[in-house]
């Protein structure tokens, strides 16, 4: 089990020091992120979902950010012991990650082949021609039309769509284990996020490369995922297989973001989407107890005071709730 | 709003990098509509038209100076101090016998060569630090940035007086002079753009793919600062010419028998009253080339960035 794992967190910490104090924004993350599989991380905005992708790069915004506690392994070796310059080397070779503003990702001045080649230029020692090659062959394999006419485009000369290829084109270039997913599909019209989720999946086994999917839409995750992890502020309240999370969910945020997906047929005109009252707690002094318990509708007065653990549920499915122990709650 | 100024720089910049490209590299037609927005635009404003073309005369005759002018302007003839403009001197002659328009005309290399070169150093000196102040932040940007605001504060022609004292007046400590006090607007403009130019996702994305900071200065944020550059270097050009002939004036800057523009007028002050010519038409010389630069450059900041006008 353990030895397909690609990358684990172990108890991640990453804190920001702000003015107004603390604010743990991944307090204790434990992730597995099995090998040619696609991870979910799951959550509303604020979660910690982007800060845990932000602390496997090397990337936390610093001075203000800080991994302050917890190990990173990636095939076996912390990267929390790495130096900066070491990190740099890793970035782009092992891990890459795309991002969700297609737009903004890619830099407007630089053409297209300059862009997707930087990587190779970066981690590999080949000549001009072979990367110009190489190029063209990955803009062709992520699905771009005429791949050597588009070298000398400028990013707004393309799509949307083209865009974010061209970005999956950038991120894996050099084969990384480990692609890292921020929202890849949130900018993207309906019809483009399932091709750009279905291209992903292919690359993925062609390439024999891992991803973490960072999402907040549901919809993707029961597409493409093959585990996920919930994640509320701050921490992994429920984990499991794809089936475990959306046929039999625990923990009752999970529950409660099921709930709120809009569907075509369950709903009836006039009914209101449900969506779960209240706010993410302010990170910078989270609620007592469990985190969730102001909001959750099951919670019980000991809810509010006594912090919940990781509940086994049988396979690879937890849940943090002091109530998952007690067999389920009554379907409402 | 500040999300539509982004995407308005992004645009203009990447304006400005394919007018870059488009002489090396085939494009496609999307690059080159662009460049002819640009150049669209530029013939659209009549000013700006207009100072391009006396910019144009102006680099012609500073190049063609000794084909066009049948006098050499050191030679003098003092049995003909003073003559009035005529046919045969078409700006008179000053009071060596001197031709006034060969002079003036030679002084057209001089004006422009102080326009050119200290503005470039300037602005690329400027360009430099700010991206660094920007990028980098902290105690770095603090002290450049303060070190900006003392050569703001100080007047500048004084500093620039400062500095020829200390160093003597001859045309190469006008350079250093100029880009000493230059520098500091285009560092301010630069940096603030590289505030929000590296939180864009395009720099967390090079970032991502291992790309060092110094790279991503270099490669990243400062193409993106070119149109912003390019603006303030044709802007500060005629601010250079005014500077050098200001510092001549007073004595400090080109010494005779240089034909600068300033010194000139500086020298045909004193026959005001009996040869009026000597010392207005150099001074017009400067006024329309100060003028056609500034038409120009306004013209080259509305073409490149519409959305900089307010």
């Amino acid at each position: 089990m353990m030895q397909d794992a690609l990358l684990m967190t172990e108890n991640l910490k990453t804190h920001f020091y702000t003015k107004k104090g603390i604010v743990k924004a991944v307090d204790g993350v434990d992730l597995v992120v099995k090998k040619r599989a696609v991870t979910g991380l799951v959550g509303e905005s604020g979660c910690g979902k982007s800060v845990t992708a932000l602390s496997v790069m090397g990337l936390v915004p610093s001075p203000a950010g800080r991994i302050v506690e917890g190990r990173i392994l990636l095939e076996g070796e912390d990267l929390t012991r790495k130096s900066p310059s070491e990190m740099a080397q890793l970035r782009g070779r092992d891990i890459a990650m795309i991002f969700q503003e297609p737009m903004t990702s890619l830099n407007p001045v630089l053409t297209v082949g300059r862009q997707v080649g930087e990587p190779l230029r970066l981690h590999t020692k080949l000549g001009r021609e072979e990367i110009k090659n190489k190029v063209v062959e990955m803009l062709d394999l992520v699905g771009i039309p005429e791949p050597a006419s588009r070298l000398g485009s400028f990013p707004h000369q393309l799509s949307g769509g083209l865009r974010q290829r061209v970005m999956i084109a950038m991120a894996m270039i050099c084969e990384p284990k480990l692609l890292i997913a921020d929202e890849p599909t949130t900018a993207l019209d309906v019809t483009i996020q399932a091709q750009i989720l279905e291209l992903m999946k292919d690359l993925m086994k062609r390439l024999d490369t891992s991803i973490i999917l960072i999402t907040h839409n549901l919809g993707v995750v029961a597409e493409v995922c093959d585990d996920v992890y919930v994640m509320y502020a701050g921490k992994v309240v429920e984990t499991g297989t794809v089936f475990d999370i959306f046929d039999a969910p625990a923990h009752p945020y999970t529950r409660d973001l099921l709930r709120s997906i809009p569907g075509i047929g369950v709903s009836s005109p006039g009914r209101k989407l449900y969506s779960i009252d209240g706010t993410v707690p302010s990170p910078l002094n989270p609620p007592a107890g469990c985190r969730f318990a102001p909001r959750c509708s099951k919670a019980l007065p000991y809810c509010h005071e006594r912090e919940p653990e990781m509940v086994p549920l049988g396979g690879s499915h937890f849940a943090r709730c002091l109530r998952a122990s007690e067999g389920g709650f009554d379907h409402d | 709003m500040w999300y539509k100024k982004i995407f308005s720089r992004k645009k203009a910049s990447e304006a400005v990098e394919t007018a870059a490209l488009v002489a090396g590299t085939s494009q496609e037609a999307g690059g080159e509509s662009l460049l002819g927005d640009i150049l669209y635009s530029f013939r659209q404003n009549k000013t700006a038209s207009i100072g391009l073309c006396v910019v144009v005369l102006l680099v012609f005759l500073a190049v063609f100076a000794p084909l066009i002018c049948p006098y050499d302007p050191y030679e003098m003839d003092l049995d003909q101090q003073f003559l009035r403009p005529s046919a045969g001197h078409w700006f008179g002659t000053d009071r060596f016998g001197r031709d006034l328009f060969t002079r003036v005309v030679y002084g057209t290399r001089i004006s422009l060569l102080v326009g050119l070169v200290p503005s470039f150093i300037a602005v690329s000196l400027g360009g430099i630090l700010g991206v660094f102040s920007g990028y980098v932040g902290g105690r770095t940007d603090f002290w450049i940035m303060r070190l900006a605001d003392v050569v703001m504060a100080f007047p500048s022609l004084l500093l620039a007086l400062v500095v020829m004292y200390t160093l003597g007046a001859t045309l190469f400590n006008i350079f250093i002079a100029l880009s000493l006090v230059g520098w500091a607007g285009a560092a301010r403009v630069v940096r603030s753009q590289v505030l929000s130019l590296k939180e864009m996702e395009f720099v967390e994305a090079a970032r991502a793919i291992g790309v060092r900071d110094v790279v991503i200065m270099a490669r990243h944020i400062l193409p993106n600062c070119l149109p912003a550059l390019i603006v303030l270097f044709t802007l500060r050009i005629p601010e250079a010419i005014m500077f050098e002939a200001s510092l001549s004036f007073l004595g400090v800057g080109a010494q005779p028998p240089t034909p600068s523009w300033g010194l000139l007028v500086s020298r045909g002050k004193e026959f005001l009253f009996s040869a009026p010519w000597v010392a207005i038409l150099p001074g017009v010389a400067i006024f329309v080339t100060v003028l056609a630069f500034n038409f120009m450059g306004d013209g080259f900041r509305d073409a490149i960035d519409p959305y900089m006008k307010d």
